[in-house]
């Protein structure tokens, strides 16, 4: 009796620590708040923690309604004064859904890189962006949307930086909560420790 | 020389109401305060003994702290100062512009819609912005290339749909022109707004002068449904920019009676030192400046100061 309680205990921890390890920095589920405004622009910050320097992949996906008149957009960058807020200023990667297509900016400066790939008015982009495991920089991504390969050819290090600390999901013509648009990110590394 | 006719009126309040000011005060001390009386009059006394031909020496340095009131008062040391209820806004290269509340209720109020061609619809071969007419926009930006117009310092403008321009989208470049965000309605809810304000839209323009046209068309201001505005900002080629303003909803304003001559599209002429009105529109002219050194793509917050806000409606 004593030795199934201690083999389901150990099990449980293993598993535990498993997921622990795996899921270290947590993933993000923002959620849209109601469109309050005549413009239809809906915003939420969402303030994450420092990244593991020793994360081996960052995944990201974006799963939205995608019609020819709305637009969700999920902008990465460092809140640099401290206010909660992501503003334009501080967002240093702009990716979504605008009107037909899919796009992604290196800020709002940049040049907007678009694509059409992809049909039906529920898509989702998907990317992982492989790290160095020593400088914790993007070596190498794989963007698809729906399965599709996308955003071929650009740049990698516009992919990501572990000096975000803030993420902020926006939504504009999204008739209702329904449209609320699904983000996964998650850091992808494991860590075992033997004694 | 118009302006400086102009301003006499205002010198001469700013010189004469302090200085009658002061010695009012004093002529009330010296009446009704008893020991106050009693101290000064042996000292001012003096010249009456003497003949009372000359004036005392207490005469002269009391003049001279009025006339030294006078001239240091209601003065700041911050660059921005208080002129007849307005703001002076320092520009670099130095350049400064006056607005007023006066100003705004009673100048750059429409006092008639015949004329006001320049909040006419987009002209032809004006772009507008598709994206934002069809979702709406209200914290959205995107980036003007300087194709068929230039501005100096930029190869492009950042427009904000909240009503704002940049040379970068991380430099205040140019005042915000409200003390309000602005935003773009999308035609969905066009029925929304007032009737005959109801196609929300931004579009820019190149002219053939090599300006740029940006106009903000029924954008509401404050976000708000019931307070469409026109407004339209123009960048010249020598580093000038115009300010727009048109509010048909105010009928009973004043005629303006300072003519001013069309350009194109009727617009009031670029005036690179003086704050002109015309009567379907009011401007605001001004410098730009040297964009500030922008951020590294880690976050380094450029240190240049943000504008004051320049109009409160």
């Amino acid at each position: 009796m004593k030795r199934n309680l201690f083999v389901s205990l150990a099990a449980m921890g293993i598993a535990g620590g498993l997921a622990l390890s795996a899921w270290a920095l947590p993933p993000v589920h923002p959620v849209l708040p109601p469109v309050a405004y005549i413009d239809t622009e809906t915003v939420t910050n969402v303030p994450v923690a420092a990244w593991q320097e020793h994360a081996g992949k960052f995944k990201f996906s974006l799963t939205c309604r995608t019609t020819a008149t709305n637009n969700v957009q999920f902008a990465f960058g460092r809140d640099a004064d401290d206010d909660g807020i992501l503003s334009l200023e501080e967002s240093d990667l702009v990716v979504g859904w605008d009107c037909g297509k899919w796009f992604l900016q290196g800020g709002y400066d940049a040049e907007r890189i678009e694509t059409a790939v992809g049909t039906g008015d529920g898509q989702t982009l998907a990317w992982t962006v492989r790290l160095s495991p020593r400088t914790a920089m993007p070596v190498s991504v794989t963007a698809t949307v729906d399965g599709t390969p996308a955003f071929g050819g650009v740049d990698v290090g516009i992919f990501y930086s572990k000096n975000w600390n803030m993420f902020r999901l926006t939504g504009r013509g999204l008739a209702d909560s329904a449209e609320s648009p699904v983000v996964q990110i998650l850091p992808d590394s494991l860590t075992i420790l033997m004694r | 020389m118009v302006q400086f006719v102009e301003a006499i009126p205002h010198l001469l309040l700013r010189i004469f109401a302090p200085v009658l000011g002061v010695c009012l005060v004093a002529w009330l001390i010296v009446l009704f305060i008893p020991f106050v009386r009693k101290q000064v009059r042996p000292v001012f006394s003096v010249s009456e003994g003497r003949g009372g031909r000359f004036p005392p020496v207490q005469w002269v340095v009391l003049f001279l702290v009025m006339v030294a009131c006078t001239l240091f008062s209601g003065k700041n040391t911050n660059g921005v100062q208080n002129v007849g209820g307005g703001h002076l806004f320092q520009f670099s290269p130095p350049l400064v512009q006056i607005v007023s509340p006066q100003d705004v209720s009673n100048g750059w109020r429409v006092a008639e819609e015949s004329g006001a061609e320049i909040f006419a619809l987009p002209p032809a071969g004006a772009v507008t912005n598709e994206n934002w007419r069809l979702r709406g926009a209200h914290d959205d930006a995107f980036r003007i290339p300087a194709d068929g117009w230039s501005y100096p310092y930029t190869s492009g403008i950042t427009v904000l749909s909240r009503g704002e321009l940049r040379a970068s989208i991380h430099s205040h470049d140019f005042p915000r022109p409200f003390d309000q965000d602005l935003s773009i309605v999308p035609y969905v809810n066009w029925p929304q707004l007032p009737e005959g304000r109801r196609e929300s839209v931004f579009w820019y323009d190149a002219t053939p002068s090599n300006t740029l046209l940006t106009t903000w068309w029924n954008a509401a201001l404050g976000r708000d449904a019931t307070n469409p505005v026109n407004f339209q900002a123009e960048l010249f080629p020598d580093g000038g920019f115009t300010y727009r303003y048109e509010d048909r909803t105010v009928r009973h304003a004043r005629r303006d009676p300072t003519p001013t001559a069309p350009t194109r599209n009727g617009t009031t002429p670029y005036a690179p030192t003086c704050w002109r009105r015309s009567q379907q529109v009011a401007t605001l002219t001004g410098k730009g400046r040297a964009p500030a050194r922008p951020l590294n793509s880690r976050g380094a917050r450029t240190s240049t100061p943000t504008p004051t806000t320049l109009l409160t409606l």
